[in-house]
């Protein structure tokens, strides 16, 4: 498989304005949703991300991505591209998301992903 | 240490759907939502009885205007996405709702519908105005 393009069209994050400072023993929780339409040979996937971050029982921050992938699935199902698209996904938003969390003053901890 | 949970949503990510595409499928779930509802109470029949009448007359009206807002620009589409999404999100938990379901069915029907209504205005007086 082969991605051709990549990008995200969405990016929101709401933040709680009480909250400041660093979410220890919190929760990061994502919700993810999958599309995938033909393109010739291509695979035009949209994937939808929305979670919150939940520190101590309450949300301090809601977030929407949507990203953009175009992909040459090859000779793979479509619905194991869809799942590994969004595995990448995935990834790539845990790698984002404490950078726009500092700019609101929120610093996130030690991240346990499991794979 | 914070815990990562990825779940699975659900219903599809409509970021790709025209307003009018969205609008098709708001209009498929409401059906189905309506007719999840049993006729033998009096309030269910009351509020069919309605959307045959005056609700049909409101769906249209909102037809017609997603049709045109299809060719909005890019702003005042994102903002249509986000419409559709809270009204999904909120016939998600509706229908997870157990017990209360059929009340939440019912306050998800009429709700959406002036919900819509209201956005539609705000919209078309911020859009249309030349």
């Amino acid at each position: 498989m082969k991605e051709i393009e990549s990008r995200w069209v969405l990016q929101e994050l709401f933040v709680d304005p009480s909250f400041e400072g660093e979410v220890k023993e919190g929760e990061l929780f994502l919700k993810v949703s999958s599309k995938g339409k033909r393109e010739g040979k291509n695979l035009k996937v949209i994937t939808e991300i929305s979670g919150s971050v939940i520190e101590g029982g309450v949300q301090v921050a809601n977030l929407r991505f949507v990203s953009l992938t175009v992909v040459e699935p090859k000779r793979k199902r479509k619905k194991t591209v869809l799942r590994e698209v969004e595995k990448e996904r995935v990834r790539e938003l845990l790698n984002i998301i404490p950078l726009y969390l500092i700019k609101s003053k929120i610093v996130l901890g030690r991240v346990e992903v499991e794979l | 240490m914070v815990k990562v949970k990825v779940e699975r949503r659900g219903f599809p990510p409509i970021y790709d759907l025209k307003p009018s595409e969205a609008f098709k499928l708001f209009k498929e779930n409401l059906e189905t939502a309506l007719a999840e509802l049993p006729s033998s109470k009096l309030t269910n029949k009351a509020l069919k009885e309605l959307m045959k009448r005056k609700g049909k007359r409101v769906l249209n009206r909102l037809e017609k205007y997603f049709l045109k807002a299809d060719s909005y620009p890019l702003q005042a589409r994102k903002l249509i996405y986000n419409a559709f999404y809270r009204i999904f999100l909120r016939y998600q938990w509706a229908n997870e709702a157990g017990s209360e379901k059929e009340f939440e069915l019912k306050v998800w029907i009429t709700s959406s519908l002036d919900y819509l209504t209201e956005f539609c205005q705000i919209l078309e007086e911020k859009y249309e105005r030349d």
